[in-house]
């Protein structure tokens, strides 16, 4: 496999990068609201 | 340390140190020692980035802060996951493409030599003074908790690291960082079970939480902007996301990690789990730590956790004052012990008045816990100025002596260890490779075989090995050196930042232009920090703005006077 084809490689579980990206931004969402509930729950 | 610990520490080290040389063994070139051939798969990528971030420090202090102060060290990573975004769109493509060893070539092709050898200079500065940091801090740490002198523990890291990494190149330092971020966080995690294993028996996992939150452990997030708070979610957004761009975009021993993956899809993908695990990672280490300090609040603690420090307070004339305050302490601990039942049983009985009572009465004595501490510390330094007041570096690891079963002390002693060789292998490999590619075959020898540079590159890993050894040893005479080394850091890692950034989005500006700025922005950094306009955080994003803004204005000024020549 030459270096253009190896660049345009897939990302896996997602159709494109993009799709991962945005995955990446909404499990940090994820998170925030996460530590959110966890700091009201506890405090 | 018992000898099970002994052995299973020396076991654990030898057996990972093995298994990285076997896995690189074989024939070498110049890329296969710098680069890995760019042959491996992204969750070695992904471990090897999470490694070489990860010094001993993060595992050492991390459970400290929560101790102390809580869970708000967490946002500081939430700009991490942006920032792996941005590198994997845009750094990680063109470094790959053009198929650079090193994050300062590409400067050449985009401008000139000028400003690749500013650049790797100015990293080879600041990447080696902070090494040897890297071995001394957690050395001096252990050499307290293990009674051995310094020197020794300083030695044994580094001496292993420099045989390693000499003799596999990168490859050895990616599969030894694999296997110790796997036995981290195995270590971890049983560290973590222990620590609910040992609680009470009424207390068992959610109601240890309940108590460290209703004593202000549990604040992972806080939404005000505070410019005076350094851990808020817009601190951790905006400036964690500047810093963690600057680290994996220009440190070449973190891009010298990721260009070692088989493709783009293989480097981005071991970039972008890093950027899914690190936040949870970090938040479990915190968590470890917050068990800890229910942990605490029914077995006495010290009222100060660095024995050293400690012991010579107790040999001083000081001795009369420390025994009061321990007197006080004592009792504070006992009339605690009462508070916390009532608080467990308000916590059955879901009775919320009762709760918020006893919420206000546990802070109250978490408040005089923490002013005897202060008054104890003011005796140290009152014995000796340039004593270490600091001690949550010493919670976890004196938990740990104190409290873990056989076995399990030697493998998170291991882990220390671990975390230091990890961090200090990619930042030999990365000094080694900026000097060779950047300045030895660039400017002193431009027509060597690939043998010679192999034999130079493993000559190099020896010498800042030996640098970095000797930086740590002298540390030791030097108090103030962490906080200088980090002052340094922010002096140049803005600078370098801004140059980056000109070449991948400013494509109309000229390697004259961008060096000028660059320059000028260095004396302009100095001479803020030097002056102290501004607390030494803030020269990053000056440094990064400046050079961008120069730049600009250079290009347009060069390009007004040659169409007035014209």
């Amino acid at each position: 496999m030459d270096a253009p084809q190896k660049n345009q490689e897939l990302p896996p579980f997602v159709k494109t990068w993009k799709q991962f990206y945005r995955l990446l931004i909404f499990w940090l969402i994820l998170l925030i609201v996460f530590f959110y509930l966890f700091t009201r729950y506890f405090a | 340390m018992s000898n099970t610990d002994w052995a299973v520490l020396i076991i654990t080290l030898l057996a990972i140190v093995s298994y990285g040389v076997y896995k690189s063994r074989g024939a070498q070139n110049i890329e296969g020692f710098l680069l890995g051939n760019q042959s491996l798969p992204w969750y070695s990528v992904c471990l090897s980035v999470m490694a070489t971030q990860a010094s001993a420090i993060t595992f050492l202090s991390a459970p400290g802060l929560a101790y102390a102060t809580g869970m708000g060290f967490v946002q500081f990573y939430f700009g991490l996951p942006l920032a792996m975004i941005v590198l994997c769109i845009t750094f990680v493509p063109i470094f790959h493409r053009l198929k650079v060893y090193t994050a300062y070539e590409y400067l050449e092709q985009r401008f000139d030599l000028n400003t690749r050898v500013l650049t790797a200079i100015l990293f080879l500065i600041q990447r080696g003074l902070s090494t040897g940091i890297t071995i001394y801090a957690p050395a001096i740490i252990l050499s307290a908790i293990l009674n051995i002198n310094t020197t020794y523990t300083t030695l044994f890291i580094g001496g292993l690291v420099i045989c390693y990494t000499v003799y596999g190149g990168t490859k050895a330092v990616s599969y030894t960082q694999m296997l110790q971020m796997s036995i981290i966080f195995c270590g971890l995690f049983a560290a973590g079970i222990v620590v609910v294993h040992l609680l009470p028996g009424q207390i068992g996992f959610t109601k240890a939480i309940h108590i460290a939150g209703k004593m202000g452990r549990t604040n992972a997030i806080d939404f005000k902007f505070d410019w005076n708070n350094q851990y808020t979610v817009w601190s951790g957004l905006i400036g964690g996301f500047f810093l963690q761009l600057s680290y994996f975009g220009t440190d070449q021993s973190q891009v010298g990690r990721y260009l070692t993956g088989a493709s783009v899809s293989e480097s981005r993908l071991g970039l972008l789990m890093n950027g899914l695990v690190k936040i949870p990672m970090q938040f479990l280490i915190l968590l470890i730590g917050v068990l800890v300090f229910t942990f605490y609040q029914y077995n006495k603690p010290p009222v100060f956790f660095n024995s050293v420090e400690l012991s010579k307070l107790e040999k001083s004339r000081y001795k009369p004052q420390l025994d009061s305050i321990n007197q006080v302490y004592d009792n504070a601990f006992q009339a605690k012990q009462l508070e916390l039942n009532k608080l467990d049983k308000a916590l059955d009985a879901k009775d919320q008045n009762a709760i918020d009572r006893q919420r206000e009465i546990l802070k109250a004595a978490d408040e005089q816990a923490k002013a005897l501490k202060k008054s104890t510390t003011d005796l140290m330094l009152k014995n000796d100025p340039g004593a270490d007041i600091n001690d949550n570096n010493y919670v976890f690891l004196s938990f740990v002596t104190k409290y873990l079963p056989k076995g399990l002390i030697g493998l998170l002693i291991a882990i220390i260890f671990l975390a230091s060789m990890g961090s200090t292998a990619s930042a030999l490999n990365s000094l080694a490779s900026t000097s060779v590619i950047d300045i030895y075959k660039r400017l002193i020898s431009k027509d060597g075989t690939d043998a010679h540079y192999l034999k130079v590159s493993r000559v190099a890993t020896i010498f800042w090995g030996l640098i970095c050894i000797l930086m740590a040893l002298y540390a030791s005479r030097i108090g103030n050196l962490i906080e200088a080394v980090n002052i340094l850091g922010s002096y140049i890692y803005g600078t370098i930042l801004g140059v980056f950034l000109v070449a991948f989005y400013l494509k109309k500006v000229s390697g004259k232009a961008v060096f000028s700025a660059a320059v000028i922005t260095e004396i302009v950094v100095c001479i803020c920090g030097w002056q102290k306009v501004v607390a030494y955080l803030w020269l990053n994003v000056i440094g990064c703005l400046l050079v961008v803004i120069l730049s600009l204005l250079l290009q347009q000024f060069s390009r007004q006077s040659s169409e007035n020549q014209n």
